[in-house]
């Protein structure tokens, strides 16, 4: 119903536009002419665009033509995992030391013991060098701490030479270096289970 | 899940009082594990609860990084609580806890008073008493792995595991298997065995530990009558009867036992052995389920490994010997009901 | 077949030699790099441990392992050898070291004679890799100490019950062997067999 009645009133818009123009025609070209004077007047322009007018004293860089891909950009962005990867990984050739408890990387020496062990060593080297010096050496060298008399008999040092350290043992420093480690047993009387299950 | 094992629970605490659950003989293996596992949690949480007011207790940790004094709650904190103060490692590595330098304490045992603590792994220079707790735990896992690994259709009456002796090569359970008369384990079978067992230990469990009276384990364990009748000698000897948890699965065990499943590295079941009982005896047979394992961190040669697991498919019979003697004491006197002939 | 035993001629390292030497950057070319190894031999046999570059470390050990290698294998009465250590060891006295402490230090070792072992470095650090080269038997405290050989561990207890397993089977074997040839010789000796037994069941309830 709405349509139709829609479609009425375009009609008679229509006709009506066909018919005023066609009777009537254009509004007079004198109106117009003054009207089309009157606009051109004031946009003319007086000069021929140019770039150089943009540019000035300046110059043109090269900037991308095209868009990278994606897969470019994230390569760019996170490596390859192939090549170079570049997100963070977790380390995982990293080891506890079971004597210190530090950290240390796998196939090296942890690095609290080797610090400590090197200026012990250190200690050592400079007291050889100091007691021996440049005389020819013959002996075997063997460390002895302080309160530390030697405890084997005679015969036993007779081979060896003796170089004395003006401090305590440390405590890590195991005194029997050439015999097997591995701890005695201790004599704690620890109460051994009796019946297991 | 919840409800129905809520409703057991119930039903079991109003027969309490009348009679013992005649029924409960015929609970299938997995609805016994279930019941088991809750009646382990409710008492739990109940001796958890009975501790009341919170007191603090001092431990003197010795050991790496550096010596230190924890301030710990009194009966709920545990050697394992102490060692996540300090690394990673600590939890993940230690096995044992050793309390004034002389008693062998579990990782998840809670302390009861001032003491010195130090952490056991698997390398310290004394492992003999580590190395029977992890020997000890592989037992205990094998039963485990065993009541899990069968279909519903075949019963699993776990009988009892001897103390551990590691120079026999083996790690052994006694399980009765009554609907199979006689059943010699194909090689594939023993791989599926050692499969769940991997399984069951990859998944990383702890190990609980719980003390219980007699009357409470008897209704534990009321569906297997081999531990019903050993959980009174037990009792009797050391006052209250020591129950361990991994997952679902409780067992009777004295103890200690090592932290974690996950510390169970490179294991295989290798062998099952039939047993015969006497004629005499209510026990008609037991199967030996015989296994090897070793800590995670142990790097073997896959060739020394297969050496060993050679040895472990032997069966470890118990000879009168010095050593074994104390050893063999105890196996008797938890084979008492059954009166197992060990040839 | 005149051909010489190249294992008379020359000492075998208990190292392993990589095939081509390697090249140590100097301005006087192989000059100078022997003059570089020359200097670091000598350092380890004075010091005894010396930490260096990584390549300098793996170069020098294997022309040390063949200076005590050679020292032990001819003496101090040998002039060629002599003449060896008299090039490679820059301060003289060391030679009175060489054959006097570490030829008895060594010669009765059937591993190599030098350790070398990784220094830690800083992570990301862009300083060259150090190693630690020391004589064996030094009287330092011990490096790297390995906690692997001590006999209580869990698995080195299973493999000696194993390695008592293997050897008891074995003695058995050769005892039934024994047996067996003396009942060829008398057959009318019947008990032997049976003692065996008991022995070898002796010999198993001992462990």
């Amino acid at each position: 119903m709405m349509n139709r009645l829609w479609k009425i009133v375009d009609l008679v818009k229509h006709m009506e536009r066909h018919f005023m123009n066609n009777f009537f025609g254009h509004p007079p070209k004198e109106l117009a002419a003054i009207y089309v004077h009157q606009t051109y007047s004031k946009t003319a322009p007086t000069k021929k665009y140019s770039l150089k007018d943009l540019i000035g004293d300046g110059y043109l860089m090269a900037v991308p033509k095209f868009r990278r891909t994606v897969e470019k950009r994230w390569k760019r962005k996170f490596g390859s995992p192939d090549y170079v990867w570049k997100m963070i990984v977790p380390n995982k050739n990293i080891k506890v030391c079971q004597e210190c408890g530090h950290h240390h990387e796998l196939g090296r020496l942890c690095e609290n013991c080797y610090k400590r062990i090197e200026n012990e060593t250190k200690l050592i080297k400079d007291k050889i060098v100091e007691k021996l010096g440049n005389s020819p050496i013959d002996k075997e060298v063997v460390i002895l701490y302080e309160n530390e008399a030697p405890e084997q008999k005679s015969e036993f040092w007779n081979g060896k030479r003796i170089v004395e350290m003006k401090k305590e043992r440390p405590s890590w420093f195991s005194k029997n270096l050439l015999q097997k480690s591995t701890q005695e047993p201790s004599d704690s009387k620890d109460v051994k289970p009796i019946d297991l299950a | 899940m919840k409800r129905s094992t809520g409703l057991i629970h119930k039903s079991i605490f109003c027969n309490n009082h009348s009679k013992p659950l005649s029924s409960s003989r015929f609970l299938s293996t997995q609805e016994a594990v279930e019941r088991r596992n809750h009646l382990f949690t409710l008492e739990k949480k109940r001796q958890h609860e009975k501790i009341g007011r919170i007191e603090k207790i001092e431990v003197n940790y010795k050991g790496v990084p550096k010596n230190c004094t924890l301030v710990m709650n009194k009966g709920i904190s545990t050697p394992y609580d102490c060692a996540r103060h300090f690394t990673e490692w600590h939890v993940e590595t230690s096995a044992l806890a050793l309390l004034d330098g002389s008693v062998y304490w579990d990782m998840h045992r809670p302390l009861n008073e001032n003491c010195t603590l130090e952490l056991l792994n698997y390398t310290v220079n004394e492992p003999q008493q580590v190395n029977k707790a992890f020997w000890r735990t592989c037992s205990f896992l094998l039963g485990a792995c065993a009541s899990v690994a069968f279909k519903d259709t075949v019963p699993v009456k776990l009988h009892s595991f001897p103390g551990p002796d590691i120079r026999s090569g083996s790690f052994i359970y006694d399980i009765d298997l009554p609907s199979l008369e006689d059943w010699k384990p194909t090689q594939q079978e023993l791989y599926t065995l050692s499969a769940e067992y991997v399984k069951f230990c990859r998944r990383g469990l702890p190990l609980e530990r719980l003390e219980v009276g007699e009357e409470l384990a008897k209704e534990m364990f009321v569906d297997n009558p081999y531990k019903e009748a050993q959980i009174p000698s037990i009792a009797s000897r050391h006052g209250n009867v020591t129950l361990y948890r991994a997952g679902d699965h409780v067992d009777i065990s004295k103890g200690p036992m090592i932290s974690n499943t996950a510390q169970v590295g490179k294991c295989t079941v290798a062998s099952v052995h039939k047993l015969s009982g006497s004629p005499n005896s209510n026990v008609k047979q037991l199967y030996r389920f015989q296994g090897v394992a070793l800590p995670t961190n142990v790097m073997l040669n896959h060739f020394a490994f297969s050496i060993l697991v050679d040895r472990a498919k032997k069966r470890v019979s118990f000879i009168m010997s010095n050593k074994s003697y104390q050893i063999f004491i105890y196996f008797f006197s938890f084979h008492r009901y059954g009166t197992i002939i060990i040839s | 077949m005149n051909q010489a035993d190249v294992s008379k001629l020359v000492s075998k390292l208990r190292i392993r030699v990589p095939a081509e030497p390697r090249k140590l950057r100097n301005i006087k070319g192989p000059e100078g790099r022997i003059d570089k190894l020359r200097k670091t031999v000598t350092g380890l046999i004075k010091y005894e441990r010396i930490e260096l570059n990584s390549n300098r470390g793996q170069e020098a050990r294997q022309y040390a392992e063949r200076l005590i290698s050679e020292a032990i294998r001819h003496g101090d009465c040998h002039k060629p050898t002599m003449d060896i250590a008299d090039y490679w060891l820059l301060e003289k006295e060391l030679i009175h070291k060489l054959f006097k402490v570490l030829v008895p230090r060594f010669q009765d070792s059937n591993t190599c004679y030098t350790r070398l072992l990784n220094a830690p470095r800083i992570i990301h650090s862009r300083n060259p890799d150090k190693v630690i080269l020391e004589l064996k038997g030094n009287p330092y405290p011990v490096l790297g100490s390995n906690k692997m050989n001590n006999r209580f561990l869990i698995q080195n207890v299973l493999l000696d019950a194993a390695k008592y397993d293997y050897r008891q089977a074995k003695y058995a074997e050769f005892a039934k062997k024994i047996v067996n040839k003396e009942e060829k010789i008398d057959t009318t000796e019947t008990e032997a067999p049976s003692i065996e037994k008991q022995q070898s069941d002796d010999k198993l309830t001992q462990s």
